[in-house]
């Protein structure tokens, strides 16, 4: 596990590299094109824990549904309650989906935000460049935020999935 | 709760709407840049005479998106009997916006303006950077000014266009 760290540096300052040039380029071709991005990116961090999350979930629940046996114990560690693992596994799942409400309201919170904001400059007469620039990072949020409600809305889905197979079986 | 099978369709609609923003968004700021770098001809959108002022009055719009700026402006009066003249250089040194209107006052001789008469105003302009002076003129048959929407004008020039006719 010596190379680890070198392994970790070389990756980030690939990835920061390639980050790099593709800023580079594209603010070239278009300042909106490039913020549209930096938005998604930017939203993208906030959204991460939401994401990991939602997509465990939806991975356990496409490992009990296709009969694959499912780590409760893993799962039951990222929730607040510690006997959550004896629970049923929708009620896992839905723990699991609990524990990041405030996180979900957070981020809606800040889009909210954000969509006011761009809303209230371009009905006001400000410079062009500005409105067009707050416009852009309101779509690149846009983006990520779309993904954030359709993986919610899918976890929340497939935990009504999990929830009707566990009953009937 | 709602099932996977909703959520699905559910999520395509939103889906398509936000690229629909997303594209119109990006597509819309692409075409502003290439019409503000458009030097567009100024069109004659208003005129009438000012009898009060003893005046021609020009509502210009610019169609374009690079501002115009005009120089100077001139006018040639025919009355219907009589001797005309015709006036030369008249400083107006007005900046146009793009997508915007002004409207230019060239003043007339003293003498008795009669419905039928023609006057011709004309102006020289310029565009930012670009080394050319333009001109352009219209005529105003006195009695019968003219009032129009830019818009309307420019729909209705498409409209022409697309018809292959070049009439009036």
């Amino acid at each position: 596990m010596r190379w680890l760290p070198v392994v970790l540096v070389l990756v980030f300052a690939l990835l920061a590299l390639a980050v790099w040039i593709g800023a580079g380029l594209t603010a070239l071709l278009s300042p909106e094109l490039v913020l549209v991005i930096l938005g998604a990116l930017g939203f993208g961090l906030f959204a991460f824990k939401l994401l990991t999350t939602y997509t465990a979930v939806l991975l356990a629940a496409d490992r009990f549904l296709s009969g694959q046996p499912v780590d409760k114990k893993e799962l039951a560690a990222k929730t607040s309650k510690e006997t959550a693992s004896e629970e049923p596994l929708f009620a896992l799942l839905a723990l699991l989906m609990a524990s990041v409400e405030p996180y979900r309201y957070a981020y809606y919170l800040a889009f909210a935000l954000l969509l006011l904001l761009t809303l209230a400059a371009v009905l006001t007469p400000w410079n062009d460049q500005f409105k067009a620039n707050l416009e852009a990072l309101f779509w690149g949020s846009a983006l990520t935020t779309f993904f954030v409600w359709a993986f919610e809305s899918f976890a929340s889905a497939a935990v009504g999935e999990v929830a009707d197979r566990e009953r009937s079986s | 709760m709602r099932g996977v099978l909703t959520t699905a369709v559910l999520v395509s609609i939103v889906g398509v709407l936000l690229g629909m923003g997303l594209g119109g968004f990006i597509t819309y700021r692409g075409l502003q840049g290439l019409i503000e770098s458009v030097p567009g001809s100024p069109v004659v959108v208003g005129a009438e005479y000012d009898r009060a002022a003893n005046e021609l009055v020009l509502t210009v719009f610019n169609p374009g998106g690079l501002p115009l700026t005009v120089l100077n402006g001139d006018l040639v009066f025919k009355p219907a009997e009589g001797e005309g003249y015709s006036v030369a250089n008249v400083p107006i040194n007005t900046v146009i916006p793009g997508q915007s209107v002004a409207t230019l006052r060239i003043r007339l001789k003293e003498q008795t303006v009669k419905p039928g008469d023609v006057i011709k105003g004309g102006f020289t302009y310029r565009y930012p950077y670009i080394g050319q002076l333009y001109y352009t003129s219209y005529p105003l048959t006195v009695g019968r000014p003219l009032r129009l929407n830019p818009a309307e004008v420019l729909q209705r020039a498409k409209e022409e266009a697309q018809k292959g006719g070049e009439n009036r």
